[in-house]
This record gives C-alpha cells, structure tokens and sequence, in this order.
C-alpha cells in the first residue's frame, strides 16, 4: 500500500507538473510554472461557476415540475461520458505502452502495484472532471432543495465512485480500439475513422436530447433519464440513491464500482504482458525503394512533415477536425433537409437572415474549435532538437504549422460557405463575404495557437492528450477566438447585415496584421529561447 | 575553423559554461571530454544553435553563429547524444526532410544508398521510426548528418547504442571527412576511442576548460584514462 501511495503521489505530481512547482530546475521555470498552475485554477474556477450558474437556472425549471433530482441524474450522466470518452483517448500511453513500465518492473515492486498506480491515475484524470460538474450542481442543488442529512452522505460518497465504472469501460473501449486498428496497414486512418464514429455517435445522442428540449422539458427527463437507465444500470442505481435515498441501491452502487474496478485490475494483472505486446505492435511491411527518394523545397518540406504529424495522430485529428467535420454534417444535413425544416425544427423564423449575420461568425468559432497550431510547439516534444539545429527560419517552421491549419480549415470555410449559400439562397456578396470572414479569421487564429503556445510550451510530457487537450496555451487560444468570434453576435449595431460583416472583416484584418508582426519578432525570440 | 570564444551560458544561478574558448581547426578530429553534468552537452547545443549563450561568440570560418546563424548551420551536422527522431515518419522520409533542407540534389539518392547499405539500415528504411531500435534511430541521424557533406561535424557521444561494425564505420566516415579537411567535435566518454582517433583534446570540469591542445603533447607517455583522472583529482583536492 505504502508503494502504490508512492507511485500514484508520483505519477500525480507529473501529471499536474506540480514537480515544476516544487522541484524547479531554475527560478523561471518555477515562475512559469506557477504561472500555469494559477492559470489551471483559474479556468476551473471560471468552469465551476458557469456549471454552478445552468444548475441554478435548470433547477428553477425543474422545482416546477417537481423533479429536481433529475439534474444531478443529467450531470451524472454526463460526467460518466465525459470520463469514457477521455479514458479511450488516455489509456494507451497512461495504462499501457507507458514509458516508465519497465523500470518500475525491474524495480522490488508488485505488478498489481503498478498497474493500480495506472488505473488510479487515469481515475483522478477523471474525478477531476467529474468533481468540476457535479460539486456546483451539489452546491446548486442543497441550497434550492431541502434534503436529508443522509443526503449528503450519499451524494459526496457515490461522488467519488461515479468515475470508476466509466473508467473502466473506456480503458476497454480504448484498447479494443487501438488493438483493432494495429491489424491494419493504415492503422492511423481506421483509428481517426472508428473514434470519429464513436464521438458523432454520442453527438447523435446529445443531439437527439437537445432536440427533445425544445418541445417539452418534462418529457425530455423521463426520456433521457429512461433511456440512459437502459443503456447504464448504474444511472438507475444512482437516481434512486438521490431520489429515494435507497440504502439498498447505494450499497449495490458501491460495490458495483468496487467489484468492476478489482475485476478490470485483476485481468489486467493476468493479461497486461499480452495486451500491452499487442498495442505496441508495429507493421513491418513496407519496402524502401529508390521511387521513394523525392525532392522538395525547405517550405513544402516542412509542410509535409507537419502535415505527416498531423495524420499520424488520432487524438489530435479528432480533437480538432471535429468541429469542422460535424459543421459539414450539420449543414449537409439541412441542405437535404431544407431551411424551411430547420425553421420549423429549431422554431427560428426568418432563419436566413441568422444565416447571413452569424453564419461567418458561427464558421470562426468553429475555426477557433479546429486549431492546430496550438499545441504544435509542444507536439515537437524531444524532437525539438531538430528544427533548432537545421538551417531553417524560425518563419519558415511557423509557417509551415499555420500552413496545416489552414489545409483543414479552407476547405471547411468553402464547403460550408457553398452549402449555406444554398440552404439560405444567399447572393454572390454573401457568399464572398462567407469566404471572406472565416479565412481572415483562420489566419489569425493559426497565428494566435502558435503565439499562445510559445507563451505555454510543454516538451516533457508522456502522453500526448497533455500538450492537445490539456494545456493552458489550447484553454487560452480557444477563449481568445471564442470571445473574438461570439462577442460580435451580442453587439447590435443599427447597420446592414453585410455591412456590420465587412466592418468585423476589415478589424480581423488589422488585429491579424498586428500579431504576425509579434509573432516574427517576439515569437522569434521566444522561439530561439525554447 | 571553428572559434569558441569566451562563451558563458548560465541556468538561472548555475554557471554552465564559464568563459569558455577554444579553436577546432580545419582537419582536427577534437575529442572533448568531462565528467557527468560538466558541461559537454550544454556547449555543444550552444554550437549548434541549439540553445542561446549568454556572452561570448561562437565562429564558423570567422562568421558568427550569434549573427548569421542560418549561414553556419548550412554547413554543420549533429548528432545528439539519445537521437530522438521524429517516430511517425519513416526513416526514408526522414531522410528527404534533412535533404530538402539542406537543398541536396539528386546526389541524395547515391548518399542514401551508400550510407544505409553500410551501415545496415537499408532494409529498415520503408519502415516507421517508431518501429526502430536505439541503435537504428542513432544510424539514421549519422545518415541524416552525413547526406549533405557538412564542413563540420559535431556529435554528442556518437558511439554509444552503435553496433562494432557501425562503431567501425563511423570512425572511417570521420577519418575521411578531416582528410577533406573538414573539422569534428565531439564529447565522449570512452577514452579508448579519443585517444585513438582523436588528434586534439580538451577536458572540462564544472562549466570551464581545464586542459585543451594537441593529444601527443597532452598525453606524453601517459593514457587518457590517467591524465583525465589525475586532472579530476587536482581539482576536488
């Protein structure tokens, strides 16, 4: 036990680079370190608050109906997804293929030790989202409702239990898939492919839910909450617990969570050797042959490379094409479907007119979504050594990375600009105002992911779920496009639609113009410090 | 030539390189040498631009690398001492990139198939990087430093993970390269290999140089294992 409190104490600590805070290999690593550690606090604080403020508000709705335990049920549910959804993209790298599992075997360590440091780890990773939705609803929920005082013994106990299950059966899910797609030659693509049908599946899901709302708040939790029982016994379990609070179904909860996760360790102690064999697995198929010397300038050289980087990695294709690949969808499906549909569907009347205003606004959010340069300086991780040493210009690397952004960027802006255009018969000037806007804005945000992350860069990390979904300069370059791109929808000016989009292009070229000219002097400078 | 000139490098309040100088000339084979944590890997980085120093110059044929840094390191090749490569490509690509980037021509093609064939890494080179062992990784990244005829060569601990006949080879690569009077450094701690190969030395301790100049006159009738010992006594003593 002693052991296991050691390693999970470690592997925490890296895992929140709190070690940079206590063990600082020089003041400004500490300072940044520091920085970063505020920064993190900080967005949870601001997440915590906005999760606090819907409880709040969906509360009032729901103590009219009588039904107020159906929130907790909901964040639940949707921690439990939440935990699935980030442990199939955390446990290749954080239960298995770690770097650090063969010298902790060869230390005096059991093997059930190690691979229970791993579980837990992946389990905090997952408590903190879980604590970060269901604390505020708590806080929401007692001081709206009266409860028990056995209330609280339950809800903070089942709290802690909520991540275990769906850590588990997203460990399953992620190996599943990672073993599938190392039969395959292009392992990347099938990978991109099957986790993208898994996100869109519970897009599809939430969709369907979101859809229900509009109609009746009533019938959507009775819905929802019995569909979701169906699909998960545990959130039968635990709307009971907070509804009734049923001793016998809080004791089934616990030992439910307790018995899956000593089943899941104990089979993967017996089988680990194997499964980890098998992940890392590479094909060796191919041959090299004398076609395959080509040559290239320095720019497209680099380009490719990026683009190679890209690819090569589903997490961070999924984590940010997603958005571009679900707006596509989403537009396909209201042009088959038609915008009087959609009218009637969303119940907004005068629906192309919204088009016309926020459709260029709605493409740079999503622009800000999709950004792939702002964990591009991290990604370089131990590699760096490279592009530093090579006789290339610090503008040439960066270009090369806006380059990528902007390969999986325009064609989304055109594509969709084409399919608005149609569903909402906009004319010419609307059209070239679709293209203009967004491709602006995809220029600014690629250079603000590359600038964000010289700010935050981060080449020591394990797995790289860290440098994509888990760092500042990611949080810090999507809230800058987020507020550049939404704020302008909640700005009435009194002028013309295609005016009020040609003013908001003409101020995206100008605040874009004024961070290349930092990114090629300070961001050179940052660069050459790294 | 290379000219390292009173070159200082600091961590914070940790003194990596104290004033450091010293002249690799065209045609020397420079071994440095020192113990862990001395400074070795620190200076070599600050060579190739890898990190910024904080006073001093370094100078390749009399132009600054602090100035023209590009302009140097057209003509500078490294090795680091754990070659992390990038594991998505696969070597051939990898390969293409460090051509492209030093604009070789279609003389590549000749240099990768000499290269890879004698060092054995030909029939690994369709395969991803990922899949490769330390030892292939460290091969590929002699090939990628070698593909463009660099005027200098500086590697850190370059033999380690090597196979003998790789270890072999790359002594010839080296040998060859100062024939055609270009220059090498590079940090090692087999003395075997410096003293044999090498024709200048210099030793550092704790960030500064404590013995530099021609390995005969270093030597005299001592090996490099005594003299490096006897050098790191004097100075805890």
């Amino acid at each position: 036990m002693k052991k296991l409190l050691k390693l999970t104490k470690i592997n925490l600590l890296t895992f929140f680079d709190i070690h940079k805070v206590i063990n600082p290999v020089s003041k400004k690593e500490k300072k940044k370190a520091i920085w970063m550690l505020l920064l993190y606090i900080l967005s949870f604080g601001l997440l915590a608050f906005t999760f606090f403020s819907a409880s709040r508000f969906m509360l009032s709705g729901l103590i009219l109906m009588e039904i107020p335990h159906i929130l907790l049920v909901l964040f639940m549910a949707a921690s439990s997804i939440l935990s699935v959804m980030s442990s199939v993209s955390k446990v290749n790298k954080t239960i298995f293929n770690s770097d650090d599992y063969n010298i902790l075997l060869s230390l005096p360590i059991k093997k059930s030790t190690i691979i229970s440091s791993k579980i837990i780890l992946l389990y905090i990773s997952n408590l903190v989202f879980t604590l970060l939705l269901m604390f505020p609803a708590y806080l929401a929920y007692i001081l709206k409702v009266d409860v028990a005082l056995s209330f609280h013994f339950y809800y903070l106990i089942t709290l802690f239990l909520i991540p275990v299950v769906p850590t588990v059966i997203g460990s399953i899910i992620g190996s599943l898939l990672s073993s599938i797609t190392s039969r395959f030659k292009y392992k990347n693509f099938v990978n991109v492919f099957l986790n993208l049908v898994l996100f869109l599946g519970v897009y599809a899901l939430s969709y369907r839910v979101q859809s229900l709302t509009t109609i009746d708040l009533a019938n959507l939790s009775d819905s929802f909450v019995s569909k979701i029982n169906n699909i998960y016994p545990l959130s039968k379990m635990y709307l009971n617990i907070i509804q009734n609070e049923s001793l016998y179904n809080f004791i089934l909860f616990v030992l439910i969570s307790i018995i899956i996760y000593e089943l899941f360790k104990y089979s993967l102690v017996k089988y680990f050797d194997n499964i980890n064999s098998k992940l890392s697995a590479v094909t060796i198929v191919n041959e090299y042959k004398d076609s395959d010397v080509k040559q290239n300038s320095k720019l497209i050289s680099l380009y490719k490379k990026e683009l190679k980087r890209y690819f090569t990695s589903p997490l961070y294709v999924l984590n940010t094409a997603l958005g571009c690949v679900i707006l596509i969808i989403a537009l396909i499906v209201l042009a088959i479907y038609g915008s009087e549909s959609l009218d009637a569907l969303l119940d907004i009347p005068n629906l192309s007119n919204y088009l016309i205003l926020y459709g260029p606004l709605v493409f740079c959010a999503f622009c800000a979504l999709s950004c792939t340069t702002n964990s591009s300086i991290s990604l370089e991780g131990k590699n760096i050594w490279i592009l530093k040493s090579l006789p290339v210009t610090v503008k040439e690397i960066f270009l090369s990375k806006i380059m990528v952004n902007l390969t999986i960027l325009y064609p989304t802006i055109l594509i969709g600009s084409i399919l608005i255009t149609y569903i909402a018969n906009l004319t010419f000037i609307n059209f070239l105002l679709l293209l203009f806007v967004p491709g602006i804005f995809s220029l600014f945000i690629s250079g603000t992911g590359i600038l964000t992350n010289l700010y935050f860069p981060d080449f020591e990390w394990k797995n790289e779920v860290k440098p994509i979904k888990q760092s500042i300069s990611v949080v810090v370059s999507l809230a800058i496009g987020f507020a550049l791109s939404l704020i302008p929808i909640f700005i009435k000016l009194n002028i013309n639609n295609m005016l009020y989009s040609f003013i908001y292009g003409l101020f995206l070229i100008l605040i874009t113009y004024i961070l290349y000219k930092i990114l090629f002097t300070k961001g050179k400078k940052l660069f050459k410090s790294l | 030539m290379i000219e390292i000139k009173g070159v200082t490098k600091k961590y914070g309040k940790k003194t990596a390189l104290d004033n450091m100088s010293l002249t690799i000339n065209k045609g020397d084979i420079f071994a440095f040498v020192g113990h862990n944590g001395a400074g070795k890997t620190t200076c070599i980085k600050c060579m190739t631009d890898i990190i910024e120093f904080d006073s001093g110059d370094i100078l390749y044929d009399g132009v600054s690398i602090k100035d023209n840094p590009l302009e140097c390191k057209k003509n500078i090749a490294y090795i680091p001492d754990n070659p992390d490569i990038y594991e998505f490509l696969k070597g051939i690509d990898y390969l293409n990139f460090i051509a492209d980037i030093y604009e070789v021509g279609e003389e590549r093609l000749e240099r990768i198939n000499k290269y890879s064939s004698e060092l054995g890494l030909k029939e690994a080179l369709g395969n991803p990087i990922g899949s490769y062992s330390q030892g292939m990784k460290q091969k590929l990244a002699i090939i990628g430093a070698l593909i463009h005829e660099p005027k200098y060569l500086i590697l850190d601990e370059p033999f380690v993970g090597l196979d003998p006949v790789a270890t072999r080879k790359l002594k010839d690569y080296m040998k060859e390269m100062t024939d055609k009077g270009n220059c090498i450094f590079f940090s090692t701690h087999v003395l075997e290999v410096a003293e044999k190969l090498c024709n200048k030395l210099a030793i550092i301790k704790d960030g500064k140089l404590i013995k530099s100049g021609d390995m005969d006159k270093l030597l005299q009738d001592k090996s490099l294992e005594d003299i490096f010992l006897e050098l790191e006594d004097e100075k805890t003593t």
